[in-house]
C-alpha cells in the first residue's frame, strides 16, 4: 500500500531529520510509529500523505508518488494531524461538506462514532474542547473509509476513558483492506492495539517488526531466578522488568514501553536477535 | 468520473468554500447593502433617475476591493498551519482547485455581486418612489463601462490569486506592491521603446518635444499592449502559475 524507499528529508537549513528510510506498510495492520520527540514521526506522516516531498528517495501510495497528490490517492488516504483547527461549523455540516469528497464516506458510521464519543451532530465545533474536536476528526477519518488512515498523536488531548474508547473504535475499524498508522510517543496508549511497530531514532528506523515476531522472539517480565543468559535490557523503573531472548520460555505479552526503551538503548542487539530468529511477515 | 477533472468536485469545492465563509459573507453583504443603498440614493439626486453610469460608479470601488479581499480570504486555510493539512489533502486535483477558486472569486462573485447591486438599487428606487417624487424605473447595469469594469477585474484578479497562494505573510501588501511594480515596469519599458523610436532622445527633464511625444505614445501604446497583456496573456498565465504553485505546495 505505502512504500518508503531510501527516503531522505530535511527542513530548509536544518539537519537531516529522516535518513535512508525504507518501510513498507500493508493493509490489514495497525502500525505503531514510535520515537522520541522531534525524531521525525510527524514529518514521516506528512511525507506519507503528500504534505511534504522527499529530498531524495521515494514515498509511494498505490505505486504513485505521494507528492503527486492524485485524486485517487487522496480519496484513499486520510490524516488526523496532531495539531489542527476545524472549521467553525456544526459537526453535521462539517461532515456534509467535507465527506462529499470521499466516495466511501459513511454518514451513518460517522453519526454512530460521534454518539459513541458522547457528542452531538448539532454541536458547534468551535465551542468544543480540543479533545472533543480530536474525537470529531477521528470519527470523520474513520468514516471516510479510506484504505490508509494516518494518525499523529491521536491520544493527545484525550482523557483516560476516551483513550480506551479510542482503542476500541480503532480495533473495530480495521479490516483486511485497511492500513492504520499511528504515530505517538505515548507508547502505552497503543497497548493491545497495534500489531506492527516501527521505531525511529536519530533519523533512522531502528526497529521494524510485527508484534507476533517480537513476542515469538523476546520475553518480557521480572527476571526469573538463576538465569544464565545475558539480559538484553533491564530498567529498574519498570519494577525490575527485563527483556530476554524468549528461547523455551512461555510467550509473554509484549511490553511496548519496555521494548521501546530497549530498542533505543540497544538497537543492534534487539535487531540481531529478532532477525536471526524466525519471524512472521506482516499479515 | 474523470480521476483528475470533474465539474462535480469543482462544484463541491466551491460550495465548501462558501459554507466555510458563510459568516464573513453575511457580514460583508450587510455592509455592502448599506453602501449600495446610500450610493443609490445619491445616484437618484438631480434628475431623479439612477443611470447605468451611476450604477457602475457605485459598483466599481466596492466590486474590486471586495473581490480582491475575497480572493485572499478564500485561500486563508492554505497558509494556516493548523488547517492546511486538511486543505491540501481534500481529494481534488490542482486543476480543479484552481478552477474552483477562480470560478468562485471571479465568475460567481461577479454574477452575485452584480445581481446584489441591481436588487439593492432596485429596492432603493422602489422605496424612493414611495416616499418622494422619484418615478419607479429599472436599473440597467449592462453598459460598456460595466463590461470594461468586469474585463479589468477578470484579467487582473488572477494576479492577486497568485499572490494569495504564493505569499505566506503580508499577502495583500506584497501582491499589491508587485502588481504596481509590474505596471510601472511595463510603462517604463514602453517609455524607453518610444524614446528609442523617437530618435533616441532620453532628456526627460528638458522641454524636448520628443519627451512629450514619447510619454504620449507610451500611454497610448501601453493601453494597447496592456490590453493585450491583460486580456489574453496575463490572466491565463497567472492561473497557470497558480496551478503549478498548488502542485508544488508543501505545508
Amino acid at each position: 500500500m505505502i512504500q518508503v524507499k531510501s527516503l531522505k528529508f530535511n527542513y530548509p537549513k536544518r539537519k537531516t531529520i529522516l535518513d535512508n528510510i525504507n518501510l513498507e506498510f500493508v493493509p490489514g495492520n495497525i502500525y505503531g510509529l514510535f520515537g522520541r520527540n522531534g525524531e521525525g514521526k510527524s514529518t514521516l506522516m506528512k511525507l506519507m500523505c503528500g504534505l511534504l516531498f522527499p529530498k531524495t528517495g521515494a514515498c509511494q501510495i498505490f505505486d504513485q508518488p505521494t507528492s503527486a497528490r492524485t485524486v485517487k490517492g487522496l480519496q484513499d488516504s486520510f490524516i488526523v494531524p496532531e495539531d489542527f483547527e476545524l472549521s467553525p461549523l456544526r459537526i453535521a455540516t462539517y461532515a456534509k461538506v467535507n465527506g462529499a469528497f470521499y466516495p466511501k464516506f459513511s454518514f451513518e458510521q460517522f453519526h454512530h462514532l460521534i454518539k459513541e464519543f458522547h457528542l452531538d451532530l448539532q454541536d458547534f465545533i468551535p465551542t468544543l474542547s480540543f479533545g472533543q474536536q480530536k474525537k470529531v476528526l477521528i470519527a470523520f477519518g474513520i468514516a471516510t473509509n479510506t484504505k490508509l488512515l494516518l494518525m499523529d498523536e491521536p491520544t493527545n488531548g484525550l482523557d483516560i476513558p476516551s483513550k480506551s474508547q479510542f482503542r476500541k473504535i480503532i480495533a473495530e475499524a480495521v479490516d483486511k483492506g485497511k492500513c492504520i498508522i499511528i504515530a505517538t510517543h505515548q507508547v502505552r496508549d497503543l497497548h493491545s492495539l497495534i500489531n506492527h511497530l516501527v521505531i525511529l531514532d536519530q533519523a533512522r528506523v531502528i526497529l521494524d517488526q510485527s508484534l507476533s515476531a517480537v513476542s515469538n522472539t523476546l520475553w518480557f517480565g521480572k527476571p526469573p531466578q538463576g538465569i544464565s543468559e545475558p539480559i538484553l535490557f533491564s530498567e529498574s523503573s519498570f519494577g525490575g522488568k527485563v527483556v530476554l531472548p524468549r528461547n523455551e520460555r512461555h510467550e509473554t505479552e509484549v511490553d511496548l514501553e519496555l521494548l521501546f526503551n530497549a530498542a533505543l538503548a540497544r538497537p543492534e542487539e534487539i535487531n540481531h536477535i529478532l532477525k536471526t530468529a524466525h519471524h512472521e511477515p506482516a499479515v | 468520473m474523470n480521476p483528475q477533472f470533474s465539474l462535480q468536485r469543482i462544484g463541491r469545492f466551491i460550495v465548501r468554500d462558501l459554507i466555510l465563509l458563510k459568516g464573513s459573507i453575511r457580514t460583508v453583504a450587510s455592509v455592502i447593502a448599506v453602501l449600495f443603498f446610500i450610493g443609490s440614493l445619491i445616484g437618484l439626486r438631480g434628475d431623479l433617475r439612477f443611470t447605468p453610469e451611476a450604477f457602475v460608479g457605485m459598483l466599481r470601488p466596492v466590486y474590486i476591493i471586495v473581490g480582491i479581499l475575497f480572493t485572499f480570504v478564500i485561500l486563508k486555510d492554505a497558509h494556516y498551519k493548523k488547517a492546511n493539512h486538511f486543505y491540501f489533502l481534500i481529494p481534488i486535483s490542482p486543476l480543479e482547485r484552481v478552477m474552483a477558486i477562480w470560478g468562485a472569486t471571479s465568475l460567481l462573485y461577479t454574477v452575485v455581486f452584480t445581481l446584489f447591486g441591481v436588487v439593492v438599487s432596485q429596492c432603493t428606487i422602489g422605496l424612493a418612489s414611495f416616499f418622494s417624487s422619484v418615478d419607479f424605473h429599472l436599473v440597467h447595469p449592462f453598459t460598456e463601462s460595466y463590461w470594461s469594469l468586469i474585463k479589468f477585474y477578470t484579467f487582473v484578479q488572477p494576479a492577486f490569486l497568485l499572490g494569495a497562494i504564493s505569499f505566506r505573510k503580508n499577502r495583500i501588501g506584497k501582491t499589491l506592491f508587485l502588481v504596481i511594480l509590474s505596471v510601472v515596469g511595463v510603462f517604463l519599458f514602453n517609455v524607453i521603446l518610444c524614446f528609442m523610436f523617437s530618435g533616441g532622445a532620453f532628456d526627460l527633464f528638458e522641454s524636448d518635444p520628443f519627451t512629450t511625444q514619447a510619454f504620449a505614445r507610451a500611454s497610448e501604446e501601453y493601453s494597447g499592449i496592456g490590453g493585450l497583456l491583460f486580456g489574453f496573456i496575463l490572466g491565463p498565465i497567472m492561473l497557470w502559475a497558480c496551478y503549478h504553485k498548488f502542485i508544488e505546495k508543501e505545508v
